[in-house]
């Protein structure tokens, strides 16, 4: 239960903002440039 | 009074630092095959995206094509993953207009999201939200590799990959 817990954090976090890094990513194709 | 400010002291002594992560995306995994992945997606439905549906896409006749950049120029932003409760254990991804909907488990070794339905609802500006979210609907594992990187899997091998930040408040 604790690890099921970990996950749903994580991926709520991890894909608030991702569509955004994702384009930007796609943009640069760098991984640093792109980083918040 | 000294005894009340002793009892404070040891009271914040002993309240640990809290203390957040934030999961940054840091690699796409195959970023030169996300086009290809895109035009194949494009002008389907979620149900029909998902699980690695793939295969030749045409629209009115005609072969799908899509700029990502255009795309992410006009793309909506917002959190396409979201769980129902931890009761239930299920999951929405949306691009926005229509939703995809199914269960999730933990495996031991991994999340697995299981197959499930979608609506579909016409939505003809939408195509910037389907393509980018392509990952989203086809993901059906997320493990974690150590304790700071956490992956989400999908049949497309466009794994996406993101690390973790220490936040202290």
């Amino acid at each position: 239960m604790k690890r099921l817990f970990a996950y749903e954090t994580a991926l709520l976090d991890a894909t608030d903002k991702s569509i955004r890094d994702l384009c930007r990513f796609i943009k640069t194709g760098t991984a640093e440039s792109y980083r918040s | 009074m000294k005894l009340l400010f002793i009892t404070a002291l040891m009271f914040l002594c002993s309240c640990k630092t809290i203390h957040d992560r934030r999961w940054n995306l840091i690699n796409a995994e195959n970023p030169l095959k996300f086009q290809a992945d895109a035009d194949s997606i494009l002008a389907r439905t979620p149900a029909d995206v998902n699980r690695g549906k793939t295969g030749p896409v045409e629209r009115d006749g005609n072969p799908a094509q899509v700029d990502i950049k255009t795309v992410c120029r006009k793309v909506r932003f917002h959190r396409p993953w979201i769980p129902f409760t931890n009761i239930q254990r299920r999951y929405v991804v949306t691009d926005g207009c229509n939703e995809f909907t199914g269960s999730y488990r933990d495996d031991g070794d991994s999340l697995r999201l299981s197959a499930g339905t979608g609506t579909r609802l016409p939505c003809p500006s939408n195509d910037a939200d389907a393509v980018v979210n392509a990952y989203f609907y086809s993901t059906d594992r997320v493990s974690f590799r150590g304790e700071d990187t956490l992956v989400l899997h999908n049949p497309l091998n466009n794994a996406l990959i993101f690390k973790a930040d220490e936040v202290y408040y």
